[in-house]
């Protein structure tokens, strides 16, 4: 559920409007897991006391909305009291949980007004059903993770596999899943397997063949604006981007990415080129 | 009948050669074994059900869509979400136990005049790229989340709501394709209603259908329909039928 900048057929204390004047609503949520479950604490505060009158007779209630599109759950968690907690099935999350609070209606409201409504609809009131929404925090999203772990290594979100088309390119890139996959032409992919049983020259196959794919990978994250949302979606995404983080470079704010993407790769997978090139000139001293 | 997975690499494989593997998809036989040849691409899960007979399609209309949910639903009830969710699983099942059905049910053959026939095997056959879509179009997933959806035990007959999905293909599309079905109680909501008027002998044709479907929707932007009890959901569906008929 995206709820941006929503227009409302009735007045609702926002932080995007200002429907509601001098009043704000914050809804903070903290979450722990356990093996099985995810347990949310939430404190819910609004300065409205209009608002704040409603929950206490009941007829509005603090409410957050989870919805994970990869698991298609949908669910809200609601409560009259300003701190409640809940806790859900680890099992029915993954990927991208989107968040949304609210201060809902507990039941239809014939006349509702608040004494903070904006000067503009003084002397009107509203006919609110159970459900609609009074106010509304800002929007957050949370990954639920199975198998990511932030300190992976950067090679490990590559996985190289045999293109097998009968004019299949000698190499070329998939990033449109979880991992990038590099797509090898059949030959290609033998000679790479065969390489990558030699320990002594793995990090060769790096520099000529992850080294590529990281580079345009990072130019698609360096020159992309506002890209977040969907990039968001795939898990080595993610990786790169806490790697990057720890190189001191935000993805948010481009002025951190002053680098050349090639230097920013080399660091990212452990500077393959130096132990490249000394391989191959042990290779050519094995001679 | 034993349940496996396909590994991840045998899946990004199979996934990213699907043009060059055109002929295959025709093929009557199995063929992914052979294809991985002394390649180890599965491994076993935990899950274990009887075996899953499922009634060959007659023609692309008369596909025993219901009847199938039934039996796949059945069988594989006590999936977990996240097991349900898992393109390995799903992919394995098309790819062997369930071949001889996709092959009747979603045929390459109907794909090859298109544009991109891979993107219809990979809808079909895989996961597409969006995952929420992904669940109702892969061939043999889509049967389980249609009974998850709709199966409700407290009623005489747990499936009656999964006939009224399945009636007319269109219901299912335009219903679960939304997000608001996501929650269970307005997804049976609507189709509760839905019973009630075919009981009365009032049908809601396709256009109203997708209108009560856009109403629900642009409800969902002011009222959050979560935290309506399900009476409160079907006198919504109701009254707004009412008005469209």
């Amino acid at each position: 559920m995206q709820i941006n900048y929503r227009q409302y057929p009735h007045p609702v204390l926002s932080y995007f409007a200002d429907d509601v004047i001098d009043s704000d609503f914050q809804a903070s949520l903290k979450s722990s897991k356990t093996q099985n479950t995810y347990i949310f604490e939430a404190q819910c505060v609004t300065s409205s006391d209009g608002i704040n009158q409603l929950i206490e007779e009941k007829k509005a209630c603090f409410a957050f909305h989870f919805e994970c599109s990869t698991t298609r759950y949908r669910k809200l968690f609601k409560s009259f009291d300003s701190d409640f907690s809940f806790q859900l099935s680890a099992d029915s999350l993954e990927g991208k949980v989107q968040i949304c609070s609210f201060i809902l209606a507990a039941e239809n409201v014939e006349q509702y007004s608040l004494p903070e409504f904006h000067p503009d609809y003084e002397g009107h009131t509203f006919y609110i059903k159970k459900g609609d929404v009074l106010a509304v925090d800002a929007e957050r999203t949370f990954f639920a993770e199975k198998e990511y772990d932030p300190l992976k290594r950067v090679p490990s979100i590559f996985s190289v596999q045999p293109n097998r088309g009968e004019n299949a390119p000698p190499f070329d890139m998939d990033s449109s899943g979880h991992k990038i996959i590099i797509k090898l032409s059949a030959d290609n992919f033998e000679y790479y397997k065969t390489i990558s049983l030699n320990q002594n020259l793995q990090p060769l196959l790096s520099s000529l063949i992850i080294m590529p794919a990281l580079v345009s990978i990072l130019e698609i994250i360096k020159n992309s604006v506002d890209q977040e949302v969907e990039l968001e979606e795939c898990r080595w995404y993610r990786v790169i981007r806490s790697r990057l983080k720890e190189l001191g470079i935000e993805t948010e704010n481009k002025s951190t990415f002053s680098d050349s993407t090639v230097a920013v790769a080399q660091k990212l997978i452990g500077e393959p080129l130096n132990t490249s090139l000394l391989a191959l000139i042990n290779f050519e001293d094995e001679d | 009948m034993e349940i496996q997975y396909i590994s991840d690499s045998c899946l990004e494989e199979l996934k990213i050669n699907i043009q060059s593997n055109l002929e295959k998809y025709k093929a009557e036989e199995l063929w992914i074994d052979q294809y991985f040849g002394t390649n180890p691409w599965k491994f076993p899960s935990k899950i274990r059900v009887e075996n899953v007979d499922l009634q060959m399609p007659l023609s692309s209309t008369i596909h025993f869509d219901y009847e199938n949910t039934k039996k796949i639903y059945t069988a594989l009830k006590e999936l977990t979400i996240l097991q349900a969710t898992d393109e390995r699983l799903w992919v394995y099942l098309t790819h062997t136990i369930f071949w001889k059905y996709m092959r009747k049910r979603w045929p390459v053959e109907s794909y090859l005049d298109k544009d991109k026939p891979e993107e219809a095997i990979k809808e079909r056959y895989f996961f597409m790229a969006n995952r929420d879509r992904a669940l109702i179009r892969n061939g043999i997933a889509r049967l389980w989340w249609y009974g998850y959806v709709s199966y409700d035990e407290n009623r005489e007959d747990p499936f009656e709501l999964t006939k009224v999905l399945l009636s007319k293909l269109d219901i299912a599309q335009s219903l679960l394709e939304r997000s608001f079905s996501r929650n269970p109680d307005i997804t049976k909501s609507v189709l509760s209603v839905l019973k009630q008027k075919e009981l009365e002998s009032s049908f809601i044709d396709r256009e109203n259908f997708r209108s009560l479907m856009m109403y629900i929707n642009q409800l969902g932007g002011v009222t959050i329909l979560d935290t309506l009890d399900p009476e409160d959901l079907e006198e919504l569906v109701r009254e707004k039928i009412e008005t469209l008929m």
